[in-house]
């Protein structure tokens, strides 16, 4: 119900809303939350195991029960927290796990049957028969488990990924965080002031206590009035800090959109930011814990602060009998609050003797609530006190076991907070984050004066790290009464107590894993499932391992804790892979080919990242094969064109260019004459092959080199090593070209003819001999003439500046056309070239020497190179390796597979038969019959010998012949003619 | 994480390109046996403590760089070009 | 003799303005420089004699007119809108790259939050200030980047990439656009 008078909402502002069905209305300066308790919705959810009816315990975002699904147009959040929702106009929730309706739930019968779902249930249950692992079990494990439900729909909500730099992260805008912030400010560091709220303040709006004189939230506004003046501080609301990792990073999740019913187009729901800090201090404050007492878990039970808070921020009474139960001096605040704002309360209850207090309301000191009433809220409860049992008829309850500091973002580091037996409960580990320090109740100050000084003292002696020497600034006057505890976990008797309230996990279940020793922290978390919701044990992790001393007979610090990690609220994926969504993932590169490629209907193939044509249809042509075997043909008799822009270029310079390629490649390249081209082979240093390419002489001391596609980016890094970290003395430069020019294949017997139509000057076998190269011109344009083949024709590739691609590829496609040509896909390409026995990575795959290649002459026994010593090696380099072969069909099956695996005819197809593997194959319309590159035990050894070919994944049999590698004109004189 | 790298100074872990101990940096002769080619390629060890390794500023200025760091604390204590100090 | 036309690398995809924040291509020159060994001074002066220019230092833009001289990566400084003389060519190695890039300039007053969005620099106009270059991603793209004023940055990725740029600037100024017009 709202109380008049109370609450920092807006009660001129209603927003209608429906949960569950039912229209509600909250005014504007709601949470989901607090306008459900005002209208006195007191079942909110069910629990996760026993499917316990629920209410909400807290108001932050550690709430553990109250979670919801809510819809937003087409999409629905699952699990989003009652707590932290902000109200809208027009928002729809649904509660969770409950079926068929929250009042009625089938699956509460798991609450009648909880003596059989103790811990470790399912590990004992699901364990035979073993036929029922896959049929029966995990079915119903998976139907059973899981918090809310995905939309299943794409998610067209945008995530958003982004970067911040700052000298001082302050994490937390209550007292210490916006004193700190104030006093950062000041020295003129840039300051990021982060709060998970919507409205900064923290505990300040939830308390009735005066800072400087006035009322908390009107502090609050002055100091955020100061800060927005500050041109250095950005204050990043509804941001949680969730991680902190190396080298001052922190991950950040701002909340975008979610108070909104529709989200504006290109406004993300969420954005995921990288905040980079020299020095950040944590004012994330404190978490106020249970007690475990049977049945602590009706609707209607909740933390006795955020009680407070729904009194004090939001102007809401969770019932009208009051009753609190603490161990400490702060739970007194909230039977103050709720009396003196004329609600009635029925009893403060407090487990310590001796600490009645003179008000108007009944206290009941060294007293402990022992029961409760009330299936789907709260009733009443029943205490003992001075030896006697009583029941309070009350529908509210709030409880304070203590407060624990929330000392998370200081254990993502491995750090391991300190037990404080003083405040019974643990304090971060100095220095455990780097450049990060903890002010506030974080730390352990209980107090607002205590906060507000720490924040400024931090502030001060962080802003000194950083070289900036601060003035000490006057600390606003505030309360300053000590916290006062005594630890007391568990009331202990009969009835369930709940510790984790996601997940179920009762005291009894602490006590049966110490019983089936499961003694250490660790185990009994895995074993019962305690702090492993979503809420990750905030509310209960310390309680449970209280529990857990106790049953052990060990002390908290002996039995310590077990590890905070990030996200320290639950983070989406979608926010994690955030600007990776669609065509985020990652870039695509584009040939200057492309839109004349797309207009003829090629279809695309990725490579890489690249996109290449995989066939040039014609009309009738119904199948690639046609496509691509057309193609052939007419490389083979007339002429084709193909983009290979793709393919690597690095420019090298240098009075030293020849002595690094020749470290680099196995070849020499000292003989290589200016205006030629050789083809080269790249190994590993340990001795594998890297890449293959060419590589041209433009000048003296002026090299061009080719890489494959694919491994482009690898032989530049792999350059840069070798020149930088091997032989920084050698005086050569080299930057990539790839991009600057548009490179064509020009392939047949018409390739002169077609070239020489368009240049500007006539080429002949004279002046561009076989591996010859050199500068030509088009239209006066400068451009690059190379005669290599990729396909065992007459060939060239013509390389222009990208900005001509274009032109010159619709130019050569026209020329083309003319002489009966025309242009050839990634298909065609790759059937020319295993025609005339050219490897691509499909067989320098990274396990392969040249010997495998048969080039081990290639490495040239005059020098060294990289990967030179290694090849040499024992083991690389005879019959017992496998060797490059062709494959031909010989017997009724004519399929080949590549990955499929070779054996002898008569063998049976098991492994420690195994004698190599099939790369590559295609339909040769050139030698009319499907032919192959595969890899063969000592295969030179065995040309025109039989293998069998075994797919075992398709239970295909093929009985092959070993031939040469090369099925199209082994003698080359088709590529000088 | 962070690398402090000589020339652009402080950059996010993803610019770089991470590859293995700095060893790599002493290559052997190439008549070298190979029990000394092996631990060159192959050996390494697992240091909890001080170790150097080198990283590829690939997405900044292509530097190699020796980056010593500490594999318990992350620390990152010191960074140098692998090409030395010569420009 | 043929006749070749030219396109650029962003094709029809720009300008583009979104929000506050603009985007346009840049046709010009692009060489990469670098300098021989031992022969630093001897290029250094050429550049000082040939354009008045001091050689750019690390993350340095110098420019004279529409000339630029700019820091590029270890090795190389890059020249643009200028060509470096066959003398310079004597002491230095020097590459045309003219083609290779897809050159943008971007501006406007939000102009670094929406490269907060694609890039992991620290952008903040202490950090990175007119003047000012340096080499760092876009996205997934590798990019160089330079200040040109209070709020205009010129960015260069691979051509092929223009497509790409062009795709994540605009998904960046728009959400930075949304955001504007929420407050």
């Amino acid at each position: 119900m709202r109380v008049s008078g109370k609450g920092l909402i807006d009660r001129n502002t209603v927003l209608n809303f429906k949960f569950n069905g039912q229209p509600f209305q909250g005014f504007s300066g709601d949470t989901l939350a607090s306008a459900l308790l005002a209208n006195d919705q007191r079942l909110v959810a069910r629990s996760f195991k026993y499917h316990r009816p629920r209410g909400i315990m807290t108001a932050g975002s550690e709430e553990p029960n109250a979670l919801v699904t809510v819809q937003r147009g087409k999409s629905q959040e699952p699990n989003t927290r009652a707590t932290v929702q902000r109200l809208y106009e027009g928002l729809v929730a649904q509660p969770q796990n409950a079926w068929p309706s929250l009042k009625f739930d089938a699956l509460g019968v798991n609450d009648l049957l909880s003596p059989f779902l103790v811990a470790g249930f399912y590990y004992k249950t699901f364990m035979w028969p073993r036929a029922f692992w896959e049929r029966v079990y995990e079915p119903f494990i998976r139907h059973a488990a899981g918090l809310g439900a995905l939309a299943e729909a794409y998610d067209h909500d945008l995530y958003e990924k982004a970067f911040a730099h700052c000298d001082v992260l302050i994490i937390g805008a209550g007292p210490s965080g916006l004193m700190a912030a104030l006093t950062v400010a000041r020295s003129g560091l840039d300051v990021i002031l982060a709060d998970e709220n919507d409205r900064l303040g923290g505990r300040l709006l939830s308390e009735v206590e005066e800072v400087a004189g006035v009322a908390g939230h009107m502090w609050v506004d002055d100091a955020l009035a100061e800060l927005v003046g500050f041109a250095n501080v950005r204050i990043m609301t509804n941001t949680t800090v969730t991680g902190a990792y190396d080298q001052g990073t922190y991950g950040a999740l701002e909340r975008v959109g979610h108070h909104l019913d529709m989200v504006p187009e290109g406004l993300p729901l969420e954005s995921f930011w990288r905040i980079t800090a020299k020095r950040a201090i944590l004012c994330s404050g404190a978490l106020e814990r249970q007690i475990a007492f049977p049945d602590n878990d009706r609707p209607g039970i909740m933390t006795a602060s955020g009680m407070r808070s729904y009194l004090n921020c939001y102007g809401v009474s969770p019932g009208q009998k009051i009753a609190v139960f603490g161990n400490n001096s702060d739970a007194h605040r909230t039977a103050r609050d709720f009396a003196e704002a004329g609600v009635e309360v029925v009893a403060m209850i407090d487990s310590r003797e001796g600490t009645s207090t003179q008000v108007d309301y009944p206290t009941y000191a060294g007293a402990e609530v022992v029961a409760t009433s009330g299936r789907l809220g709260l009733k009443s409860i029943s205490i003992r006190h001075n030896g006697g049992l009583k029941t309070i008829e009350c529908d509210a309850l709030g409880v304070s076991g203590g407060w624990n500091p929330s000392v998370h973002l200081t254990c993502h580091m491995n750090g391991r907070p300190v037990w404080d037996p003083s405040l019974a409960s643990f304090l971060p580990k100095e220095d455990a984050i780097p450049g990060l320090v903890v002010a506030g109740a974080a730390s352990g100050v209980m107090t607002t004066a205590g906060a507000l000084a720490q924040g400024c003292q931090m502030a001060q002696s962080v802003a000194k790290d950083l070289g900036k020497r601060l003035m000490p600034s006057d600390l606003p006057h505030a309360e300053d009464r000590p916290y006062e505890i005594e630890p007391f976990w568990d009331v202990g008797g009969k009835g369930r107590a709940w510790l984790d309230f996601q997940n179920d996990v009762t005291t009894k279940d602490v006590k049966q894993a110490v019983q089936e020793n499961f003694r250490s922290v660790e185990h009994m978390k895995r074993y019962t499932t305690q702090g492993m919701a979503t809420d990750q044990g905030k509310n209960s992790n310390i309680t449970a391992l209280a529990v857990l001393a106790d049953a052990t007979g060990r002390g908290i610090p002996e039995t310590g804790t077990t590890t905070f990690r990030p996200p320290y609220v639950p983070v989406a994926m979608a926010a994690l892979g955030a600007g990776g969504q669609g065509k985020g993932f990652a870039p695509e590169r584009f040939l200057t080919s492309d839109r004349a490629t797309r207009a003829l209907r090629a279809p695309m193939i990725e490579a890489g990242l690249w996109y290449r044509p995989s066939y040039f249809p014609k009309d009738g042509e119904t199948h690639w094969r046609q496509s691509c075997d057309r193609e052939v043909a007419m490389v083979r008799t007339a002429v084709g064109l193909c983009d290979v822009s793709t393919l690597g270029k690095i420019d090298i310079q240098g009075p030293d260019a020849v002595a690094f390629l020749d470290l680099l490649y196995t070849n020499s390249f000292a003989s290589l004459k200016v205006g030629r081209v050789r083809y080269g082979l790249m190994l590993r240093e340990d001795g594998h092959v890297m890449d293959d390419g060419t590589c041209a002489r433009l000048s003296n001391s002026h090299y061009l080199m080719t890489t494959t596609t694919a491994a482009a980016g690898q032989v530049m890094r792999h350059m840069d090593f070798v020149h930088q970290a091997l032989r920084p003395d050698l005086d050569v430069s080299f930057t990539s070209v790839t991009e600057h020019w548009a490179q064509f294949a020009v392939a047949g017997p018409q390739a002169r003819a077609l070239l020489n139509g368009i240049l500007d000057r006539k080429i002949s076998d004279k002046t561009m001999p076989y591996m010859g190269c050199g500068a030509v011109q088009l239209g006066g344009i400068e451009a690059r003439l190379f005669r290599i083949s990729f396909s065992g024709e007459h060939a060239y590739e013509l390389a222009v500046p990208a900005r001509y691609g274009d032109s010159l590829f619709r130019l050569l496609l026209a020329q083309a056309e003319a002489l009966g040509g025309g242009p050839y896909g990634i298909e065609a390409l790759n059937v020319l070239r295993l025609e005339k026995g050219f490897i691509t990575h499909a067989e320098i795959h990274g396990r392969i020497t040249a010997f495998d290649i048969g080039m081990g002459r290639m490495i040239s026994d005059k020098k060294d190179c990289i990967g030179k010593s290694m090849a040499a090696r024992s083991g690389l380099n005879g019959p017992e390796r496998d060797q490059l072969v062709g494959l031909r069909p010989v017997g009724a099956v004519k399929k080949i597979i590549p990955g499929a695996h070779l054996f002898e005819p008569d063998a049976a197809p098991i492994r420690k038969n195994d004698q190599g593997y099939v790369t590559s194959m295609c339909y040769s319309p050139t030698a009319e019959t499907v032919i192959a590159q595969a890899f063969l035990r000592d295969g030179r050894n065995r040309m025109g010998q039989a293998v069998k070919m075994v797919d075992h994944l398709s239970g295909v049999t093929t009985l092959c012949e070993v031939c040469n590698p090369v099925f199209f004109d082994p003698e080359g004189g088709r590529l000088r003619g | 994480m962070r690398i402090e790298c000589p020339l652009c100074g402080s950059r996010d872990r993803r610019e770089f390109y991470y590859s293995g101990h700095a060893s790599a940096l002493e290559r052997p002769d190439p008549d070298s046996s190979a029990e000394v080619w092996d631990d060159y390629l192959h050996n390494r060890d697992n240091p909890a403590g001080l170790t150097e390794d080198l990283w590829h500023h690939e997405m900044g200025c292509s530097a190699w760089l020796v980056v010593q760091r500490d594999t318990v604390s992350h620390a990152v204590l010191a960074v140098r070009l692998a090409k030395g100090d010569q420009l | 003799m043929v006749e070749l036309y030219a396109t650029s690398a962003s094709e029809a995809a720009l300008p583009l303005k979104i929000g506050g924040v603009s985007v346009a291509e840049v046709a010009t020159s692009l060489f990469l420089v670098a300098p021989f060994k031992g022969k630093f001074t001897q290029a250094a002066t050429v550049l000082n004699t040939q354009m008045g220019l001091e050689w750019p230092a690390v993350h340095e833009l110098k420019r004279m007119g529409g000339a630029y001289v700019l820091w590029f990566d270890h090795a190389h400084i890059a020249f643009m809108g200028a060509e470096p003389s066959v003398e310079l060519a004597r002491y230095a190695a020097v590459t045309d790259v003219s083609d290779a890039c897809c050159i943008i300039d971007i501006s406007g007053v939000s102009v670094r939050n929406v490269l907060a969005r694609v890039t992991p620099l620290d952008v903040r106009a202490k950090s990175f200030n007119i003047g000012m270059t340096q080499r760092s991603m876009v996205m997934h793209m590798q990019a160089s980047i330079t200040c040109l004023g209070k709020s205009k940055f010129r960015v260069m990725v691979f051509r092929s990439m223009a497509r790409t740029l062009v795709h994540d600037l605009t998904i960046a100024m728009e959400s930075v656009a949304a955001r504007e017009k929420k407050v």
